[in-house]
């Protein structure tokens, strides 16, 4: 029942457009003419290497960076040139940015103070919150009296007990150990649905983000290279740069066998295969054999000197050793041919 | 559209400020250049005073006088300072922070009451030189360049080992633990690792001993005698040119700020490449020595700094001997503070007016112009940001001349009043309380601001309910030395005051020159009882930290 009253208090959901925006510093082009359409309700993930602007891009949309050019609209209405502190809209940061010097309960109704909500009100609604990221409990504790991911939860309790209309978070889960990033992963995607509430999400982590988005677009270079599903962008890169950054893949350059000088093949270590000497696409050498468990990891000096990586189940073949010689074969169906110049 | 963007809160703080620095320190300074490049006979623009100054043995050794006597000091306080700082970061030594405290308390009192202190203990009529004087004992004397290295190194050590001991306590544990690894020993660890990090710091430490001397004016007066040195120099000029233009006393102004301003950029200048950002993850290995080695390191720290608190006890305790007109008699009394009380209370009351008028001013400054230099960056903060700085390479004296020369006329009649000696000390004081602000901005990460303005908070409120709050308590660090340093400030008072507007520093002085011991003694315990509660202070709100200077 508190659910609901607490998604009742969202009067409408929405969408946000990001239209042709770029944003320049000096010389240096950080977001270069990206284009986003993100639904009401989304789980909207921004990926890409450190330096790709994903992180410049989120704060134009919060208003802490100027946009150099284009749009930023929420439910059709432009935002540009709204100050930051009127837009309503909640963030989460890096490195949490809980305020020292205020317990747990302050820091999160502080946005409700600033908003002149009544005593009462801020109140519940701060113990509601808190309620849903399980911190009720640690309202009266210091910050300084907390780990780091009950900060983490303590920032998140603080950026949603406002209603905001749509929720930024900057690699959020960077600075927690591997365990506590998968359990808080599942937190925050839990609560996003619960919620309902658009959410834009930024991360350098190809697995974080295939784990919790609706759709990623994937960035580098302040370009926006591909806006897709999780599964889309996996099984269907758009280019190079793409089919590399998200899982990784072997890239041939030999024109024998990619067929254009200009472009590069593309397959993916999972499928390509082990066969018999002289059966497959071309021979090879094995140089290292990584048993990883479920799967083995070979890698391979191709004989026109390239080197690849193939994974294979263990329970698949025998195992192979260093030095032994191979064929290895690119199934048809799996090959992707992609311009060299995409790569990186 | 345009011009209310550049017109909001901050910008207009720094142009405000910016037009105040140069009302008060820019146009002062500069009547002063501009006053050494005129002949005082004729009015015309000339180099004579230069050339008088250089070719006239008489100035000319003044200024031999006071490179020898910076050179000799900074020497013997960095010998001193390093050796103090490792025991005191890097040993179990014993009685760790009362001796901390002991060393903050002789650096932070005013410096001419050690002048003044060892002149009874080693003066001529000194308490030891009579004591030693029946048994054939002559101690060598006080008075001249001695005296005043002597004073100057107990006094200003202590700035090599608060720099030195901060930037050894900001190691990583495993920088040195590597060098271990690797096979140096320990010694070999120190001269390779160890001191090569720290050396950055070691300079900054002698710097600051080799300005502060280079500007001190009360210890020289006191105990130099015959042996004159810029400061004194300048005030004497100054004196015997009362009413007619400052020439002369303007010329060596400039000679000294040169000296300053040389020193500064060499020290910055062979630092520049060697200064390493450091931030200890784990703090470094406090060595456990053995019992023998533990009691000497201590002695030494112990001895020394016990010789460089000594003015104060002695000052404590003549303050308290009972008097009749100058000369003291035997037997305790509180006579000298009935005399004070009497005599001279409206220069306490005037300390403590100037000195918390000046206090307020300097927080509310300090918070905003530190803010403004780091967060608020525009074309005018890098200038600001020099600016507050500056008067670190000017004498008190200098600027106090500086001042009076610029507003003893209408329309701007300040010369006499209390104001221009608040005014002078804002000027003078403000950098610390600037300095503990940008300091601890750096590590106040920027999203905690984006965090509140992201909730709703306007950049304005953010400032004073968030940023404000945040730089508290290293703001106010900052501001207790400020303070300290404001109520034993002399230089530039005694050039500034009237007979209305003494404080207690020019009290002990003029009663220290009238040879009226025992008042000085009492004003000096009321000066250092307020200043030792003051730093107890410091060290209860900092919790620990270290003395940001």
């Amino acid at each position: 029942m508190e659910k609901y009253s607490f998604r009742k208090g969202i009067r409408k959901k929405m969408g946000i457009n990001i239209k042709d925006i770029t944003k320049k510093y000096d010389n240096f082009i950080a977001v270069n003419r990206a284009d986003l359409d993100i639904k009401r309700g989304e789980f909207f993930t921004i990926l890409g290497p450190s330096g790709c602007g994903k992180t410049t891009l989120l704060r134009m949309i919060a208003g802490f960076n100027e946009i150099t050019s284009g749009d930023v609209l929420i439910s059709g209405n432009k935002i540009n040139n709204t100050p930051a502190h009127k837009r309503n809209i909640g963030m989460v940061f890096q490195n949490y940015a809980i305020f020292p010097h205020m317990s747990v309960f302050e820091n999160v109704a502080y946005g409700l103070k600033a908003r002149k909500v009544s005593k009462a009100e801020i109140k519940e609604r701060v113990l509601n919150a808190l309620d849903m990221v399980e911190m009720r409990d640690q309202a009266e504790k210091e910050p300084s009296e907390l780990s780091g991911g009950q900060q983490q939860r303590v920032a998140l309790a603080r950026a949603i007990v406002i209603h905001p209309e749509i929720l930024l978070m900057d690699e959020p889960l960077s600075n927690l150990d591997a365990k506590l990033r998968v359990k808080m992963r599942g937190t925050i995607k839990k609560l996003q649905s619960s919620l309902d509430i658009t959410t834009i999400y930024v991360t350098h982590d190809q697995e974080e983000a295939l784990a919790v988005s609706d759709r990623i677009a994937v960035m580098n270079k302040g370009v926006v290279q591909q806006i897709g599903t999780p599964e889309e962008i996996y099984s269907s890169p758009a280019n190079a740069f793409v089919a590399n950054f998200i899982g990784t893949s072997n890239f041939i350059y030999d024109a024998a066998l990619s067929g254009d000088p200009a472009k590069l093949l593309s397959v993916r270590p999972e499928d390509t295969l082990i066969v018999d000497t002289d059966s497959g696409t071309i021979n090879g050498e094995i140089t290292l054999t990584t048993f990883l468990g479920e799967c083995i990891s070979y890698e391979i000096t191709l004989e026109n000197k390239e080197d690849i990586e193939v994974k294979v189940f263990s329970k698949d073949i025998g195992i192979k050793h260093i030095g032994e010689k191979v064929g290895i074969l690119f199934p048809e169906d799996k090959r992707k041919h992609f311009d060299k110049s995409e790569e990186r | 559209m345009k011009i209310n963007k550049h017109l909001n809160f901050w910008n207009i703080v720094s142009i405000i400020s910016l037009a105040l620095i140069f009302l008060f320190l820019i146009y002062p300074s500069f009547s002063l250049v501009s006053e050494s490049f005129i002949s005082s006979t004729t009015g015309k623009l000339t180099l004579e005073n230069y050339i008088d100054f250089f070719s006239l043995p008489y100035y000319f050794n003044a200024l031999k006088h006071s490179l020898a006597v910076c050179i000799t000091t900074t020497i013997f306080a960095t010998l001193i300072g390093i050796p103090i700082a490792y025991f005191m970061s890097r040993t179990n030594i014993y009685f760790k922070g009362f001796l901390d405290l002991v060393i903050m308390i002789s650096l932070l009192s005013p410096p001419f009451i050690g002048a003044y202190s060892w002149i009874l203990l080693l003066g001529r009529n000194g308490w030891i030189t009579n004591l030693l004087s029946p048994f054939g004992i002559i101690m060598p004397t006080i008075y001249g360049f001695t005296g005043i290295v002597i004073v100057f190194t107990l006094k200003f050590f202590p700035y090599v080992y608060i720099y030195t001991s901060g930037a050894l306590n900001s190691i990583d544990a495993s920088l040195e633990e590597a060098s271990e690894n690797l096979g140096m020993s320990r010694l070999q660890r120190l001269f390779t690792v160890t001191f090569p990090l720290v050396m950055p710091s070691i300079t900054a430490g002698a710097l600051m001993v080799f300005m502060t001397s280079l500007a001190d004016f009360g210890t020289p007066m006191l105990i130099g005698e015959g042996y004159k040195v810029l400061p004194v120099m300048i005030y004497d000029e100054f004196m015997s040119e009362m009413g007619g233009d400052a020439t002369v006393a303007s010329t060596i102004s400039v000679v000294v700020v040169a000296c300053s301003t040389i020193v500064l950029f060499l020290q910055k200048y062979l630092i520049s490449k060697k200064n390493y950002k450091m931030n200890a993850l784990r703090p470094p290995k406090t060595s456990i020595l053995k019992p023998k080695k533990r009691i000497l390191a201590t002695l030494f720290v112990g001895v020394i700094s016990f010789i460089a608190f000594l003015p104060q006890l002695v000052v404590i305790y003549t303050s308290f001997l009972k008097t009749n007109g100058p000369l003291f008699v035997s037997g305790f009394s509180l006579n000298s503070y009935y005399e004070i009380m009497n005599k001279l209370s409206s220069n306490i009351y005037n300390t403590f007016l100037y000195s918390i008028i000046s206090i307020l001013i300097m927080l509310l400054l300090g918070l905003i112009l530190s803010y403004i230099i780091f967060k608020k960056k525009n074309r005018l903060t890098p200038i600001l940001d020099i600016l507050i700085m500056f008067p670190y390479v000017i004498p008190g004296s200098v600027l106090g001349i500086g001042l009076l020369v610029c507003f003893n006329k209408r329309p701007l009649l300040l010369s006499g009043t209390g104001f221009i000696l608040v005014v002078s000390y804002i000027i003078r004081k403000l950098a610390y309380t600037v300095r503990s602000g940008t300091a601890i901005l750096h590590q106040i990460d920027p999203s905690i601001e984006e965090a509140s303005i992201n909730l709703g908070v306007s950049p304005m409120k953010t400032f004073f309910k968030v940023t404000a709050v945040m730089m508290g308590p290293g703001i106010f660090s900052g501001l207790i030395l400020s303070w300290i340093s404001t109520i034993n400030e002399l230089s530039s008072s005694i050039i500034l005051y009237t007979g209305k507007t003494g404080t207690i520093a020019v009290a002990i002085y003029t009663e220290v020159i009238r040879d009226s011991f025992g008042s000085a003694a009492a004003l000096s315990t009321i000066l250092t009882v307020i200043s030792v509660l003051s730093i107890l202070m410091f060290k209860f709100f900092s919790r620990g930290k270290k003395l940001n200077i």
